[in-house]
């Protein structure tokens, strides 16, 4: 229990007009002061009722959603149940978030009264600034006697969690590289013979001489190719490196991880609507979470994968932990007909090493591609550093792998809409 | 007597911004406002202490969120007994400043007055009844025994007082007679109004008091 500054105050002014009055011999006085020590005294007994009484206060939250997509905003409620026979005069409730969670209003103190035997309910709105799982784990709540000049402070466990998924968008770019590379699209590149038509369309270079339409030419004299569906579907595994640092960099809503993880989204998606079979492996902690046949439910696969990441850690192991999801997703190394490394050029000068991509690409010979999302790098790397780097780690990767992916797809969202820019 | 003006006007500024903001400035100024009064002898300013309760009623009762959600009533209720006890400090100090028994001193019959007041008042914050019999473990006699003497000898007290003051009050006696009479026969159509009864009749007998009494 303590005394608050409005009680001392009150202390002390009722001390000082009672000398006064004595002093004076002024019988006003006397008798206000009088009533002020019977208000202080009787606040104090209410309150020691109060403090009892607080035992058997619970506080319940239930949040609108168990998942969102990060920056959306979820319905709370808390109800506060007042179980003893006397009211709670004034209590402050404060809602103790965690970092990455802000709330509407700002600041989530709400001063509340709870009748005898009743509860309360406070609804607001809650929005998870990156993706990952968010714990909300305690409530601190002060309690006051009527006139506020004792207050005892508790804090109540009160655990709930959400998990934020990253935003995607539709990737424009730069995956010529991976359609070229895997045929994974349906350009007429597809590795050959006729199975589901897909579409018709004019003839372009590079198209696969045995797509053409000959009986179309000759009867029109216009070169057109048959697009079909792959003859076998494309199987991709995307590893999703993510290390504690990446939440420094930058600012929420568009900090390095947030960055990165929309684009491994984005990539995922992508690759699942071109119809590839795509397994992911994200890196927190000591080993990787997978997650098999990503395609069949994207969302429901970065769920899984976003219900495991911890908020404000990341992968504590080297690069080349990724080879063992390998043995967690059941599958035989030449299963996979391409591996797709997402990370970052700041991730690859502060924890790799030559070892651990020269160990990757014995591994995956042939199949590595690092694909890097577009970020602004600048604020801890000088452009002719990154360059350096890069040029240095496309070099290895092309000796025996595919090479480097730079996203030109800005992911950076405006914070006060809240939407993909 | 401008000091004490400025004062007061400085105070119920701050009080008005303070009641909308919640900012907590009242009682660092209340606390300087009385310092100076005693320094200075500003009786006046004495008065401004009872911003300090006051505050923090309005604050709450301005508050049109909790106010809407659990009804005016839920929300009064906590202040009723300490508004009663304000009130009853400022009746108790009128009637004070009026009131003469013969055989006393001015202020020492003042002061008397004022305690036994209060003694009566503090007796209305529901006290243990384990803190008032420690002094009587200390008598030879048992407790039961003496609180039953101390009843009947509070009856004959009473008594007393009521025919000693019957000159003064004459029929204004009528009006805590009829309070005590409405207590005992209407308890249970009375509702949430019985627990603050007994203040109440005192309040009542206090104001009786303030207005039969000349100075």
């Amino acid at each position: 229990m303590n005394i608050t500054l409005n009680g001392l105050v009150h202390l002390v002014t009722t001390i000082l007009m009672l000398f006064y009055s004595l002093a004076y011999r002024n019988p006003f006085i006397l008798a206000l002061s009088l009533a002020f020590m019977l208000l202080f005294y009787y606040e104090y007994k209410t309150f020691i009722n109060i403090s009892r009484c607080v035992e058997n206060v619970r506080v319940h939250r239930f949040l609108g959603k168990k998942f969102v997509e990060e920056l959306g905003e979820v319905d709370q409620r808390i109800v506060i149940e007042n179980n003893c026979d006397i009211p709670l005069p004034r209590v402050t409730l404060v809602d103790i978030l965690p970092k990455f969670i802000s709330s509407k209003p700002p600041k989530p103190i709400f001063n509340i009264v709870v009748p005898p035997k009743k509860n309360i309910e406070i609804s607001y709105k809650i929005k998870p600034l990156t993706p990952g799982v968010h714990d909300i784990q305690s409530i601190a709540m002060v309690f006051y006697d009527a006139l506020g000049y004792f207050s005892k402070k508790i804090t109540i466990d009160c655990r709930e969690s959400i998990v934020a998924l990253p935003l995607s968008t539709q990737l424009s770019i730069g995956l010529q590289s991976f359609q070229r590379l895997m045929g994974i699209a349906i350009k007429g590149k597809s590795i050959g013979g006729t199975y589901d038509l897909a579409n018709i369309r004019d003839y372009t270079s590079s198209d696969d001489a045995r797509k053409i339409l000959w009986k179309v030419y000759a009867r029109t004299g216009k070169l057109v190719v048959r697009e079909d569906y792959g003859e076998s579907l494309a199987k991709i595994l995307v590893l999703i490196d993510f290390r504690k640092h990446m939440w420094d960099i930058g600012v929420p809503p568009n900090n390095l991880t947030q960055i990165q993880l929309r684009y491994a989204r984005s990539l995922i998606e992508y690759l699942a609507k071109n119809r590839c079979i795509v397994d992911v492996a994200l890196c927190s902690g000591l080993v990787p979470k997978i997650v098999r046949n990503a395609e069949k439910d994207v969302v429901g696969a970065i769920y899984s994968l976003m219900s495991i990441l911890p908020i404000g850690e990341g992968c504590s192991s080297p690069v080349s932990v990724f080879i063992d999801s390998i043995k967690y997703l059941d599958r035989s190394y030449d299963f996979y007909d391409a591996v797709i490394l997402v990370t970052n050029p700041i991730t690859i000068a502060l924890e790799y090493t030559v070892e651990d991509l020269e160990t990757l690409l014995s591994v995956f010979t042939g199949k590595l591609m690092i694909a890097i999302p577009k970020f602004n790098y600048n604020i801890l790397m000088e452009d002719k550093d990154l360059k350096t780097l890069l040029s240095a780690v496309s070099a290895l990767i092309e000796s025996s792998g595919l090479g480097i992916e730079i996203s030109s797809d800005n992911l950076s969202v405006i914070a006060t809409e809240g939407k993909s820019s | 007597m401008i000091i004490p003006i400025l004062i007061t006007f400085v105070v119920i500024i701050v009080f008005i911004i303070d009641a909308v903001k919640d900012l907590d400035l009242v009682p660092p100024l209340v606390l300087i406002a009385v310092i100076v009064a005693s320094i200075m002898n500003y009786t006046e300013c004495y008065y401004l202490v009872l911003a300090l309760p006051l505050r923090y009623i309005i604050n709450t009762l301005l508050k049109k969120n909790i106010v809407k959600t659990l009804g005016l009533k839920q929300v009064i209720i906590p202040f009723i007994q300490p508004l009663l006890y304000i009130l009853s400090g400022i009746l108790i100090g009128i009637t004070a400043q009026k009131f003469l028994a013969l055989p006393l001193d001015p202020w020492v019959a003042k002061t008397v007055f004022i305690l036994c007041s209060y003694l009566a008042l503090s007796l209305t914050i529901s006290p243990s009844l384990l803190t008032l019999s420690t002094p009587i473990n200390l008598l030879p006699t048992e407790t039961e025994t003496l609180s039953k003497i101390m009843y009947i000898v509070a009856i004959i007290i009473g008594i007393i007082c009521t025919i000693y003051t019957l000159p003064y009050t004459s029929f204004y006696i009528l009006i805590p007679l009829a309070s005590v009479a409405v207590m005992l026969f209407y308890k249970n159509r009375i509702g949430f109004i019985w627990k603050y009864i007994t203040i109440i009749l005192f309040f009542l007998q206090l104001l009786v008091l303030t207005t039969i009494l000349k100075p």
